[in-house]
């Protein structure tokens, strides 16, 4: 009840406002009373949206659209690459929508004729509002290889590639590919990027991470001596994976998964350092803390690095275990874990720890989920917030949750299932949304969510775009364009078994001296493109 | 290098496909078998 008057209905009972519905007749004075408090109803300033790019080649539209990445400018608006499918090969494309959901420009993005092909993935948008992307290519030249680049905001490049605009390999004549999650990843000022990839290295396909001076795209390692690194299993023939991977304005953190015969075979590594790779990372590896360290490992991961300089030297992620592992209290195969490296206090404290579990009531899948596998992760700017972007593992169909999470009191502020599907093709039919990525604004106020779908097993050639109150307002039945969004209360549930903990920081990572610069993989262009968004309402 | 490390594949472990220097793979722990990398071409 507000202090100033009570005279909340002049018929009937006094009423108290809420943030969704003051009903009766008010004083000017208890409405200021009550928007000072945050008590008083107020219009919902979100949108969702389908974006149509119609990337479009002699004619013929792309039929879907993969891998879609976003970052926001200093505007709030939404800049985001991806995939367009082309009967010719595969190619590259840019969207900008501004922060009020209009669509600013389309662009088609080609690395030399419409016959290479090629992906982008992991564009990030820097303070000045430069863009950094990259991604791999394979037609034109003996072996794939990396390419990357820095385009200012209006998609004029700054620089492609290393010196000559070399691409990048993890050796002399070998194949290379990028990493689908990670790519080149900026800080988000601007002043450190890490290129991260794979490729056929020592009978393996082995992951990498070269460091790369921001203001001309040469390698650090190539022309300033900088260390490039990379964990190899004890048996390079079984390659290395990266799982997650983020950078902030001063450091990095990389995990991710080797084979190591002293250790029972797979385990997952983490290397934390600064941002540049002056030296290498610190590193560790994680097990179970009342178990065995024999093959526990984790699967679908991400990461987002924490804002503030008092958390630096702590490293958060989000994990879903792959392994068949029941240990102490938890079966590590059915949650999504938050855990975080808390190098700061120690190498080998690993805290934070929460098991979120999905509620198969939540779902209309049939059979119901029985996981949750996380798709993107975000603090807001005091790292006091945590907001998580997963999904669950039904195919029929597939659904996102979003939520806010408080680590300090162990809290579920609230929780949001996320479930798009094209309009008639609802439970019962394959349908996904996914992501890497979750944006909150330079104002801690909105969240931005960005999903390439596939529907009835069917990858679409729309993108749905979100921008959500980190209150977690804005739920119903959405009719976005082709699309249904259903944004409701959701019930996943946790707990805080503290069971993971890092268990040696010797041996295994490897200073990559290798990484080879040779081959252009083609001149880059850019053409404007006529795409469309579609607003949807409740 | 920390460490010794060796190229042949460990005991139980599946042989690596024919094609396997043509396009990546990863292997899969739960099923002991090598799985194509989607390269999303």
């Amino acid at each position: 009840m507000v202090g100033y008057g009570e005279n909340g209905s002049v018929v009937g009972p006094q009423n108290t406002p809420t943030t969704s519905a003051a009903n009766g007749i008010w004083t000017l004075g208890e409405l200021t009373e009550s928007m000072r408090d945050g008590t008083w109803p107020k219009p919902f300033a979100g949108w969702m949206a389908e974006y149509n790019p119609n990337i479009t080649r002699s004619g013929t539209p792309a039929p879907a659209y993969y891998g879609i990445s976003f970052d926001l400018d200093t505007n709030n608006g939404v800049v985001l690459c991806g995939i367009a499918q082309h009967s010719s090969a595969n190619g590259g494309f840019f969207g900008k929508i501004t922060s009020s959901g209009t669509l600013t420009s389309t662009h088609d993005y080609l690395l030399g004729p419409t016959s290479n092909a090629f992906t982008m993935w992991s564009l990030t948008v820097d303070t000045s509002n430069n863009i950094y992307t990259g991604g791999d290519w394979s037609v034109g030249a003996p072996y794939p290889g990396l390419w990357r680049t820095k385009l200012d905001s209006s998609l004029s490049e700054i620089w492609f590639n290393d010196v000559s605009d070399e691409a990048m390999r993890i050796a002399a004549n070998a194949t290379t590919y990028s990493n689908s999650n990670y790519g080149l990843r900026a800080s988000p000022n601007g002043n450190a990027c890490i290129d991260t990839g794979y490729g056929l290295f020592q009978s393996g396909y082995n992951q990498f991470y070269e460091p790369v001076r921001a203001s001309d795209g040469y390698s650090l390692r190539r022309w300033s001596g900088h260390k490039a690194f990379q964990n190899a299993s004890s048996s390079t023939s079984m390659g290395s994976s990266t799982q997650a991977m983020d950078l902030n304005n001063t450091n990095m953190l990389v995990m991710g998964r080797v084979y190591n015969s002293s250790y029972g075979g797979y385990i997952n590594f983490l290397n934390a350092g600064g941002n540049t790779l002056s030296n290498q990372p610190n590193k560790c590896y994680v097990k179970p803390s009342n178990g065995s360290s024999s093959s526990f490992y984790f699967g679908q991961s991400t990461s987002k690095m924490y804002k503030t300089a008092a958390n630096n030297n702590r490293y958060p992620w989000l994990s879903h275990a792959e392994s068949a592992a029941t240990v102490g209290a938890v079966n590590f195969t059915n949650c999504m874990t938050l855990q975080q490296w808390n190098y700061a206090a120690g190498w080998n404290l690993i805290d934070l720890q929460a098991q979120f579990f999905v509620n198969a009531a939540d779902s209309p899948a049939s059979p119901a989920p029985t996981q949750l596998l996380p798709q993107a992760m975000e603090w807001d700017s005091t790292d006091t917030t945590l907001y998580i972007l997963c999904k669950d593992n039904g195919n029929k169909p597939q659904q996102n949750y979003l939520m806010a999470y408080t680590p300090g009191t162990q809290t579920i502020e609230w929780q949001r299932k996320v479930y798009i599907s094209k309009t008639g093709q609802g439970s019962g039919t394959f349908q996904s949304a996914d992501t890497h990525d979750l944006v909150i604004d330079s104002n801690d106020e909105f969240l931005t969510l960005v999903f390439n779908t596939t529907n009835s097993g069917v990858s679409s050639n729309k993108i749905v775009v979100m921008k959500l109150p980190v209150d977690g307002d804005g739920t119903g039945t959405w009719t976005v364009g082709d699309y249904t969004v259903v944004y409701e209360a959701s019930n996943i549930t946790k707990t805080h078994e503290t069971n993971l903990t890092a268990f040696t920081n010797a041996g295994m990572m490897n200073d990559h001296t290798q990484v080879n610069y040779a081959n252009d993989p083609g001149t880059p262009t850019s053409t404007s493109m006529s795409g469309s968004v579609i607003e949807g309402s409740k | 290098m920390d460490e010794e490390f060796v190229d042949d594949l460990p005991e139980g472990i599946a042989a690596q496909p024919d094609d396997f220097e043509l396009r990546p793979y990863q292997h899969d722990p739960l099923t002991n078998t090598w799985v194509p990398i989607d390269l999303w071409r």
